[in-house]
């Protein structure tokens, strides 16, 4: 059996030798670049002050589970929480600003009419914006500040209501050893809405990237209410994989394209 | 025995620098002018085809209206800065557009003519024919480089509203006004070679006889440019018309192939550009004007110009959109 498959492949040994250098280069690139729900940069539900370089564009989507999505989405009449898709294009024209454009899938009965079915028909929109004053040194961290839900208008209506409305200052420090890179990230934030007040305040997280597989990062975030870990990675260069659980329990995930336009 | 060098006269080592010098520039020279744009090889015809993608968050109990039209068109170099172009509307999918978009229709159809006084860096292309947004009559555009990044450019058209479509089922639109209109805009564009970074600052008369305003700002990349904009317009005379400030996006994608061969005098290829645009807080109807190009776009100059985009400094010479043969 060995003989014929040594026939047919030739030897196994020559062959991997060839393409593992192939395979290794699809599945690195370097630095693997978190993506939070919004298309910004940061870590699950808590930004981060790393930034992306300069001209990259991003288009994702991302799975959300209802315990991260503002209490004010839901399906009414019934006033409950779903579970919902976000879409977001990003992009960081320059490499200390960050401009990102997304919105949430909102469930509704159809024409808003309680008998008929219930589906995605409308979506909450809103723009990001990160501001990066301070780039990462030898000795200093990086600082951001930066908002979510940044523009629109402040009426309670249905449809531009600021619910992701919320400012943040955040900073950033990567420490390497044998291992990987350790990353601290420490971030105040304030939510515009009172019914997100449970996520105002100091938050933060730690990201490690292992020296054997830099692509990847593991997540371990405190968002205010609860504990979030997750993992990213760089897959085929282009694509970022993004998988976390809320408080241990409730899934979130999603799939981003990455490009550099220069 | 050691053969000792003779010392040179100072005066020949400084001819020889001199010499040196002017022929360098000199060759220089001849290099800008090689980069600088140069004209289609003529005659030259064109046919392309892009996808036009229109969607509207007007309606809050659907996720986006969409209207998707295929644009077939063509372009003829008749030589000598000479342009024939024309491109119409296929419709392909609509949802929640009005009915008269089920119609396939003659968007554009024009001839233009670029006048180029390259001593006094004045640049003109007058437009005649069908222009998009249903409007007919003439255009002029002019374009001022005063420096390598600062530019002054207007445009003044004079035209009325005509609509032809037809489809399938023997119906047709034919819908001609005589009624005129003249519209201007007038605009400063500043340009950062360094960062590929544009400033354009331009407001008007409109299409819907609204006078606005608007700041865009472009960062150009080898092949994509993204802005970020801002306007500001009266309340026009349309029942629509109701928002005063609005703001958004472009993205604009050129397509390969990037660059065309001079010899070549007939080619098929994909449309140059796909252009995204995200309008927030726009009543629809606001400070539109008509484009006299079927692949008119933010990135590309209307007129040949070795500047901002078109320039050799910016790097993006020959990708800008393939307009310019090497």
């Amino acid at each position: 059996m060995y003989n014929i498959l040594h026939r047919i492949f030739g030897n196994p040994r020559s062959w991997m030798k060839k393409s593992l250098p192939i395979i290794v280069y699809l599945f690195s690139t370097g630095v693997a670049i978190a993506q939070q729900y919004s298309g910004m940069e940061g870590l699950i539900h808590v930004p981060s002050a790393e930034m992306d370089s300069a001209g990259v564009a991003r288009i994702g989507l991302h799975y959300v589970d209802q315990h991260m999505i503002p209490d004010a989405i839901i399906l009414k009449p019934e006033n409950t929480k779903f579970n919902s898709l976000t879409n977001y294009l990003s992009i960081t024209p320059f490499s200390w600003i960050e401009i990102g454009y997304g919105y949430t899938l909102w469930k509704f009965h159809k024409d808003k009419k309680p008998s008929n079915d219930i589906g995605f028909y409308a979506k909450d929109r809103y723009f990001s914006l990160r501001l990066q004053p301070l780039r990462e040194g030898r000795y200093w961290p990086s600082v951001v500040v930066g908002g979510q839900d940044v523009w629109g208008s402040s009426e309670n209506g249905e449809s531009s209501s600021n619910y992701y409305r919320n400012f943040y200052g955040a900073v950033t420090k990567h420490f390497d050893f044998g291992a990987g890179q350790l990353g601290a990230h420490l971030v105040y934030r304030h939510w515009y809405r009172d019914y997100n007040h449970k996520w105002n305040g100091v938050v933060g997280g730690l990201t490690f990237r292992p020296a054997f597989y830099s692509p990847l990062r593991f997540i371990g975030e405190w968002d205010g209410t609860e504990v979030n870990l997750g993992a990213d990675c760089t897959i085929y260069k282009y694509f970022l994989l993004q998988a976390s659980l809320q408080d241990f329990k409730h899934f979130s995930g999603g799939l981003c394209f990455r490009i550099g336009l220069f | 025995m050691l053969r000792k060098e003779s010392n040179r006269c100072p005066m020949k080592r400084i001819l020889l620098a001199l010499a040196l010098y002017v022929a360098s520039a000199n060759c220089s020279a001849q290099m800008e002018q090689q980069h600088a744009p140069e004209r289609i090889a003529s005659p030259r015809f064109e046919l392309f085809s892009g996808v036009d993608l229109n969607y509207a968050d007007v309606n809050f109990t659907r996720l986006y209206d969409l209207l998707i039209n295929l644009t077939p068109g063509f372009k003829f170099h008749l030589g000598n800065d000479w342009l024939i172009a024309a491109n119409a509307w296929v419709p392909i999918l609509n949802e929640g557009y009005a009915s008269r978009f089920n119609m396939t229709r003659l968007n554009l159809a024009s001839v233009s003519k670029e006048l180029h006084f390259n001593s006094a860096r004045q640049h003109f292309k007058v437009s005649a024919g069908l222009f998009s947004r249903e409007r007919w009559g003439v255009d002029l555009k002019w374009m001022f480089p005063v420096n390598s990044w600062f530019m002054v450019n207007a445009q003044a058209g004079l035209t009325s509203h005509w609509a032809l479509a037809f489809d399938m089922h023997g119906y047709t639109e034919h819908s001609f006004d005589g009624s005129w209109l003249a519209t201007a805009v007038l605009g400063a564009n500043f340009y950062l070679t360094r960062w590929n970074t544009e400033f354009r600052l331009s407001g008007g008369r409109y299409i819907n006889k609204d006078y606005g305003c608007q700041l865009e700002i472009l960062r150009h990349f080898r092949h994509c440019s993204v802005s970020v904009f801002g306007l500001y317009h009266e309340k026009g005379d349309d029942r629509y018309s109701r928002q005063q400030e609005a703001g958004g996006f472009k993205v604009v994608m050129m397509l390969p192939p990037y660059k065309q061969k001079r010899e070549r005098r007939f080619v098929v290829r994909p449309a140059s550009n796909f252009r995204l645009t995200y309008i927030a807080q726009s009543d629809g109807v606001s400070m539109r004007m008509y484009n006299t190009d079927p692949e008119e776009n933010e990135r590309v100059l209307p007129m040949r110009l070795d500047w901002g985009t078109g320039s050799v400094a910016s790097g993006l010479d020959g990708v800008s959109g393939g307009q310019y043969n090497k």
